[in-house]
Parts: structure tokens; sequence; C-alpha cells
């Protein structure tokens, strides 16, 4: 993401913004939280693992989480934000979520997918990719699509339906054959009227 | 095919990063890249932290079982990952990725190879402590070699897939 080449440049604010932060290593903590009190973010939330995480949720309303993916104990960083999509703790359970991730175990691929993060950021992290991501999670605006196996943020972006050659997964999902007709075809005139809407005068 | 429920929810963060005042993304890397500067020493002693427990658990693995070594390589090798750039050595960082790729190998598919711990063991002490030194080719060099061992080894840990 770059700024417009011309013209006042736009400013992000993240001063008020209330800000988790979980990662086990002492360093990772304090590599995250040195980028985000350099974005202006002031005295962030700590912490080191996911039961001292689930704790601030509970206490706290928070407009962004960043988890690292490998937290210390049974429950990982997926773990921990599909707890949190399904805990009813409102509004933190719609909260934007980073999951941040060095190298991700082939065996955890599927989970990282299905957990409900809006967005996996993989390390090292770097100021300008870091920004760059927030931003881009502040300005998207999607739904969330709850069913049987996943409760997160649509995973569609651009509402294209399914993948390609696959036949989708969802019930309102259109096959990929395009069958007969079963109305006649619209007049000429009406969708010429559709495609150059006049103004009528009375 | 599973009945889907959308709901639309308010983007908190959104209204949060509009709010007046704030910098512009200009600012907000230079602000975070001088507090990262800041930290770049003890990054590099993390490092060293880092390498010593690994030389550590590979040469006494005795004391664990095999999968809380393989573990215990794999989430020091994932810290180097997060901790190499900040400290100025991205190839190091490269090398720890690829020693995580070995180690996942050999915790999804079982196996140990020594020669191709041992050779990332060296690369990685090799770009920690001569990177100036050897120099940008060195360096590509260095990892290059031990992405061809992960891809040999993968290869032979699943020969249909290669």
């Amino acid at each position: 993401m770059s700024e417009p080449k011309s013209g006042p440049k736009p400013k992000y604010n993240l001063e008020t913004a209330k800000i988790l932060l979980v990662e086990p290593a002492a360093h990772g903590l304090e590599i995250l939280s040195q980028i985000f009190t350099g974005f202006g973010a002031k005295a962030p939330h700590r912490a080191t693992n996911a039961e001292d995480a689930k704790t601030i949720v509970r206490k706290t309303d928070l407009d962004l989480i960043v988890c690292e993916s490998q937290l210390e104990g049974d429950i990982d960083g997926y773990d921990f934000v599909n707890w949190l999509r399904h805990s009813k703790i409102e509004p933190n359970n719609f909260t934007t979520v980073m999951i941040i991730s060095g190298h991700t175990q082939k065996s955890k691929v599927e989970k990282a997918r299905d957990c409900g993060a809006n967005f996996i950021v993989a390390k090292p992290l770097t100021p300008k990719v870091m920004i760059d991501r927030v931003i881009w999670v502040a300005r998207e605006n999607r739904s969330f699509i709850e069913c049987d196996n996943y409760l997160g943020p649509d995973r569609r972006f651009h509402s294209i339906g399914p993948p390609p050659n696959t036949e989708g997964r969802r019930s309102d999902d259109l096959p990929l054959e395009v069958g007969e007709a079963v109305e006649p075809n619209l007049p000429q005139d009406d969708i010429d009227a559709m495609l150059q809407p006049k103004r009528v005068l009375r | 095919m599973s009945a889907v429920k959308k709901i639309r929810v308010k983007n908190t963060l959104a209204a949060a990063v509009r709010a007046p005042g704030g910098k512009t993304i200009a600012e907000a890397v230079a602000g975070a890249e001088a507090r990262l500067e800041d930290i770049k020493d003890d990054c590099l002693a993390s490092l060293d932290k880092i390498l010593a427990s690994l030389a550590e658990l590979i040469e006494n693995p005795n004391y664990l079982r095999r999968e809380e070594v393989l573990a215990g390589l794999y989430d020091l090798s994932n810290d180097i990952v997060g901790i190499a750039g900040v400290a100025g050595l991205g190839d190091m960082g490269k090398a720890a990725f690829s020693f995580c790729d070995l180690l996942d190998v050999f915790i999804d598919q079982g196996g140990w190879n020594a020669a191709a711990v041992e050779v990332h063991m060296n690369g990685l002490k090799l770009l920690r402590t001569m990177s100036d030194k050897i120099g940008e080719a060195g360096r590509a060099q260095i990892l290059e070699g031990l992405f061809a061992v992960v891809k040999r080894i993968k290869a032979d840990a699943n020969p249909a897939g290669a």
C-alpha cells in the first residue's frame, strides 16, 4: 500500500486505539511493542500466554489484537482466536485480529485458515509491512460468516463466488453450470432502459 | 453444504485510526524503525542465547523425549525467524526458516538427519558471526546450500510428492 503521490498524505491515528499484543517470547513481545508504540499507540496491552490474553479480553473493549501463532501451553494462537470468535464477549468477539507467524508447521496450515483471524502476517515483521496491514484491516468492511465449521471474517474477499473449479460449500452458492433459461428473455426495450436510465418528466 | 449466516460487524479499529491527529505512513514507519534500532543490541544478545540453547539441545538431547527435542529446536529456530531481521541479520532469519522447514519434516514424518541439522547449525552460526565478512554473495551461497538440503530431505521423506 502506498500513499498518494501528490496532495496531503493521509494520517492514521493509533493513539486511542485499544490494542492487545500476545507473544510468548520476551524479545518478540518487545519488538511488537516497539513497533506499535512507534506507530503512535499508547501503552498497548501485553500478554505472553492465552490465559492472560483471555483475562484482558474479558475486561477491556479492544480495537485490535495482534497474536503470535505459537503460544506456550496447550492453547496456541489459532485456538485463542477460535475461542475469541465463539466467546460471545461482545464487541471483542468481532474485534480485528492479526495473527503473526514465523514458520507455520504443515500440520497447522488448515487450522490457521480456519481460526477466524482477519489477517496472517509472516515474520520477520517490518514496520512497513505492519503499518500496511494495520491500515488494510482498518479499511476492510467484511461481514462475519457463521456456519457449522467457521466463525470469522468472510474469507471471500472479492464477491466472485466459490473458488474456481469447486462446487462451493455454501447452500446459496450457485452451480458451476449455467442451466437452461426458465423464464422468457427480457424485451430489448427493457434491457435498454436498465442500461440507459432516463429521467422521467411529468 | 452448510447454511451460512452473515453478520454485519462494526470495525472499531477504522473509527480509531480516523481520529484527528496521527501519523503518515512514512512517519509511523520512521517512528517504529527508530525504536527498533534502540533494541538492536538486545536482539543480538537474544540471538546468541538462542544459538547456545539450540547447540545444547542438539548435543545433549538424551534427557528429553524425541518429540520434545524436535519441538524445542523448532520453537527456538522460529524465535530466530522473528528476531534476526530486527538485528539486521535478515539472512540468518532465512536460514532459521529453512531449519524450521527441515524440523517440520522430522516432526511430521519422523526421521532425523544429523548432517542436515549440523549444516543448518553451522550456517546459522556463520550468518550470525561472519555476516559482513562473507558479504551478500557468501550469504546467498550459504542459503542456497541450506535450501537444497531441505529440498532433498523433503524429497526423500515423500518421494511421491517430490
